[in-house]
């Protein structure tokens, strides 16, 4: 028996399995999943492993676990989509745990939430002192969302009664030295009017270009492959082993 | 259907092949050229054990092994290692076994290969 050949086509196998059942099992970022999806992304994830590795064992008991964790992740997400009732049951519901400026402190003991974990979750959201916030809610995967008071909350434009201009996304015309000519078409610019943009800035060439983006506005951002600062400025204190 | 093509036949297409490397075990175990016939060399073996003729014997034994070796190659992608390695430790053990002319031995082991051939890849 070669291991190696063995571990090769196992884990082409794993790989290709894995990549296969997480298209199926659609979009969900990793930023919106709960404790429970972590533990099952653990386990379908530890699976796969065995399935490429263990070789003491048949591959087939793997696979077959795979399938069919993923096939009753696909069912969850299918029932917790159609029906609400089973969402919350299975995923949970948000909790407010600041209502009005005020800290609820039965709703933190059931979620067995320490204050120590709101103030730290509120300092990463910058704030620093709980009078500033007015709701705060804790998120299905554990994240908080703050809603501050009127008198903290950021001036914006309309507060000024200012005009502010549209922005909208940037497109991108070349993309690591490559011209993107599907995006050039829809913008209805030509190859031409590129290079004359490119020229007035210096360049003479689309593969000098690492990224090229047009804002809503027509104003070009270009980004060079050799940048020209002389002296950059290195944030490390690692200087490498001696 | 190219979005068919892309997103739902090369998938599946794909994971039939999957299943059928994992799955093959049981069908690549089975004589497919000459010499790889193990079960049947083994009965041959036996054969010979029986008549006490250990020169047939030894020879035969030797070419079930030659014969185990070319399926291991086949089947080792569906099959568990301990498998293998249990079916190889027995047929060197029957070649000792018959080196000392001991009938008694020889077929026990031969016995467990059958065994262990009954369940490889199932």
């Amino acid at each position: 028996m070669n291991e190696t050949s063995v571990v090769i086509v196992r884990s082409i196998i794993a790989f290709g399995t894995l990549l296969i059942f997480t298209r199926f099992l659609g979009k969900q970022t990793v930023s919106q999943i709960t404790f429970f999806d972590y533990i099952l992304g653990i386990s379908i994830g530890s699976m796969a492993a065995n399935l490429s590795a263990d070789i003491a064992t048949d591959a087939w008991p793997y696979w077959v676990g795979l399938f069919t964790w993923t096939v009753l992740v696909l069912c969850l997400q299918k029932v917790t989509m159609k029906w609400r009732q089973a969402s919350i049951y299975f995923d949970g519901e948000p909790v407010i745990v600041i209502m009005d400026g005020e800290i609820m402190d039965e709703v933190m003991k059931k979620l067995r939430y320490r204050i120590s974990d709101l103030q730290e979750q509120l300092r990463e959201k910058g704030i620093f002192d709980l009078k500033e916030v007015d709701y705060a809610i804790v998120e299905k995967d554990g994240q908080i969302s703050v809603l501050k008071k009127a008198d903290y909350l950021p001036v914006t434009p309309r507060d000024l009664q200012l005009k502010s201009t549209y922005k909208g996304i940037g497109t991108e015309l070349i993309y690591d030295g490559v011209l993107v000519r599907n995006n050039l078409h829809q913008l209805q610019k030509s190859e031409e009017w590129l290079m004359k943009e490119l020229k007035n800035r210096g360049y003479t060439k689309i593969s000098d270009i690492f990224l090229a983006i047009i804002d809503s506005n027509g104003m070009l951002f270009i980004d060079a492959y050799h940048d020209k600062m002389k002296n950059p400025v290195d944030i490390t204190d690692f200087k490498g082993l001696k | 259907m190219k979005e068919f093509i892309l997103y739902k036949l090369i998938p599946f297409l794909i994971l039939a092949i999957f299943i059928f490397t994992m799955k093959s075990g049981d069908f690549l175990k089975q004589p497919l050229v000459d010499g790889d016939d193990v079960i049947g060399m083994l009965s041959l073996v036996e054969q010979s054990i029986q008549e006490g003729d250990w020169k047939s014997a030894k020879k035969q034994i030797n070419q079930a092994k030659e014969g185990f070796l070319t399926v291991q190659k086949r089947v080792q992608f569906s099959v568990e290692k301990n498998e293998l390695n249990q079916i190889g430790t027995s047929l060197n053990r029957a070649i000792g076994f018959i080196d000392v002319h001991d009938q008694g031995g020889a077929k026990a082991e031969i016995e467990e290969i059958k065994f262990a051939w009954e369940g490889l890849g199932k």
